[in-house]
């Protein structure tokens, strides 16, 4: 038999798993190398993408001991959950308040309360620790509240950023600065960002509904709450989180008007050419009062705008646009509601995840406690809790968890080569 | 186009493989693949199409997968049509490792680009499952790391082989 040729091997391994092909690098000398190869890194991950091979989610919780737990779930075409999987996280002391604050081409973000900041490929054991990157306030001004983080990925120049805005305050009279300040991977050091953030007068609220950024197509959104003058800063928003998509980073921006009534926008960064830009009104709301949370979430590639008004365990409803064009305003098309009494258990927040192929079906998280796959047309659900999920597969110990936060993944080999970062932890 | 006339007269092509062994075929079949399309817009009809990079057996399987997925002569292809062809496929490609590889050979020198997505999904899902020694056997690949180079390679990525 003759041998095959190199671009049928390319191709072949392209559509492996990931573990098989961490071990293939043993085969021989050509096959390490084209494992190892950028552009092969880039067609393995374009493959897994468009495939959602090994689409995993990573679970992380915190126990009754407030010690925080990873693991893994691999997610089935046919929506069945796979062996969970205890894994740990490149943090340096992961009982520490940590934060899963991103999710892009396998790559997690995370970060603690003393800036220590990681971009992590759990597929394949490897990590990359951001340099540590001081905040200077303007003379007169101090430090108003942690860093927001975003993080995504650049296609243009092949590169993930990673963006923290810092908030300043001065009293007396009161006013507000920015800084900042973007990581690039390829470069590994932090730089400043020369266009200036466009709301000044804005509070990046810190309640969040959701974990703050996921990514499909490498960009990030950011929910933020501009203040106009007056407003006041008690309403608690749906915002903090980011989302990337399109290789820019998003926020969605509520100016606070008079008679409380929103008028979110979304303000985009772009990660290639480093500018912020603002959207038209993502979708015509009309009298919204305080009791509505907002959040961008990307599912399937696409923007969402999800609404929720949620009056008591019972009423309210989950309201859910697509933003079925880029960047076009006019193409908010909805895409499902779920009213309070319409599930059989308690109504609130339901975080979109993952949708199926036939689009029919999504995947929903609830209270960072719960997961269920929503039909959209039967208007049903079923519901897995994922304590149970955990207990049951990893054969823990029984500590009760008190919540989760979730990020989808796809199988990666991005940081195996090339950016020198950092081999296995234990 | 014609090809409703061409096919109810069932104009034949005569393929010839490596070891000299012939095969008919319809040529609406044959043209599944680029090669021997361009072959036959080329005017090479009148004779024996020559396909030296094949064997008489892996040739015989070819020609089996060309009158499966030649375009049927009477309209479009069903779903039951479309999902029997799935399911054909599938057997089709559950054969031992060599002819698999074979196969895929041939799909790519004669470019049967059904066939090549069909083989190499197949090698993909043989290869997802195999150990770095079943792999070179399979391939035919020559270990060219000294045993200390492969011991490293190894301790890098240890995890993986538990």
């Amino acid at each position: 038999m003759s041998s095959i040729p190199e671009e049928l091997i390319d191709d072949i391994l392209s559509q492996l798993r990931v573990k098989p092909l961490l071990r293939f690098q043993c085969v021989s000398k050509s096959w390490n190398a084209l494992i190892r190869r950028p552009d092969f890194i880039k067609k393995h991950l374009d493959r897994s993408i468009q495939t959602n091979k090994e689409r995993t989610l990573i679970v992380k919780e915190r126990d009754s001991d407030y010690l925080l737990n990873y693991f893994s779930v691999r997610l089935h075409d046919d929506g069945r959950f796979g062996r969970v999987v205890k894994i740990h996280p490149p943090l340096h002391d992961p009982d520490r308040f940590a934060q899963i604050s991103g999710c892009c081409n396998g790559l997690v973000f995370i970060h603690d309360l003393d800036a220590e900041i990681v971009i992590w490929n759990p597929s394949i054991k490897k990590y990359k620790k951001l340099p540590y990157e001081p905040s200077r306030p303007p003379s007169g001004f101090y430090k108003y509240s942690l860093p927001h983080l975003a993080f995504g990925h650049d296609p243009v120049n092949d590169d993930y950023k990673v963006l923290r805005v810092e908030e300043f305050l001065k009293l007396n009279p009161l006013s507000r600065a920015f800084e900042v300040n973007i990581y690039s991977l390829r470069a590994h050091s932090w730089r400043r960002v020369e266009d200036e953030w466009p709301y000044q007068e804005s509070y990046i609220s810190r309640c969040e509904m959701a974990l703050s950024s996921k990514s499909l197509n490498g960009a990030l959104h950011w929910l933020v709450t501009p203040l106009t003058e007056g407003a006041r800063l008690s309403r608690c928003e749906m915002a903090l989180s980011s989302k990337s998509l399109n290789g820019a980073l998003h926020w969605l921006v509520t100016p606070l008007t008079e008679g409380a009534r929103l008028s979110p926008t979304i303000v985009a960064f772009d990660l290639a050419n480093e500018k912020f830009r603002v959207f038209p009104q993502p979708v015509p709301l009309e009298s919204l009062d305080r009791n509505v949370n907002m959040a961008l979430e990307v599912l399937g590639g696409r923007m969402l705008l999800c609404v929720c008004v949620c009056e008591n365990a019972s009423v309210g409803f989950n309201d859910v646009w697509v933003m079925k064009e880029y960047g076009v305003a006019s193409s908010w098309t909805w895409l499902y509601t779920i009213v309070g009494d319409e599930l059989p258990w308690y109504f609130s927040y339901y975080k979109p995840l993952v949708i199926s192929k036939d689009g029919n079906k999504v995947l929903m998280e609830q209270d960072r406690e719960y997961l269920f796959w929503y039909d959209i047309r039967k208007k049903s659900g079923r519901r897995f809790n994922i304590r149970d999920m955990l207990r049951n597969k990893s054969g823990r110990r029984d500590g009760f968890p008190s919540w989760f936060q979730t990020a989808t993944c796809v199988g990666s080999l991005v940081l195996l080569h090339g950016f020198n970062a950092s081999s296995p932890l234990v | 186009m014609s090809s409703t006339l061409c096919c109810s007269f069932a104009k034949n092509v005569t393929l010839r493989s490596s070891d000299g062994q012939t095969f008919e075929v319809e040529e609406a079949a044959a043209q599944v693949s680029q090669t021997i399309k361009r072959m036959i817009e080329d005017g090479c009809t009148g004779s024996v199409i020559p396909v030296p990079n094949l064997t008489g057996p892996v040739l015989a399987l070819v020609i089996e997968y060309f009158k499966k997925h030649s375009p049927p002569s009477d309209g479009c292809p069903t779903a039951l049509l479309e999902m029997e062809i799935k399911d054909w496929d599938a057997k089709f490609v559950a054969v031992d490792n060599d002819t698999l590889l074979d196969l895929t050979l041939a799909a790519h020198y004669l470019e049967i680009q059904g066939l090549l997505d069909l083989t190499c999904h197949r090698v993909a899902d043989i290869l997802n499952d195999n150990s770095v020694e079943k792999i070179r056997e399979i391939f035919h690949i020559k270990n060219d790391f000294t045993p200390e180079e492969e011991a490293e390679e190894r301790s890098k990525i240890q995890w993986a082989f538990e």
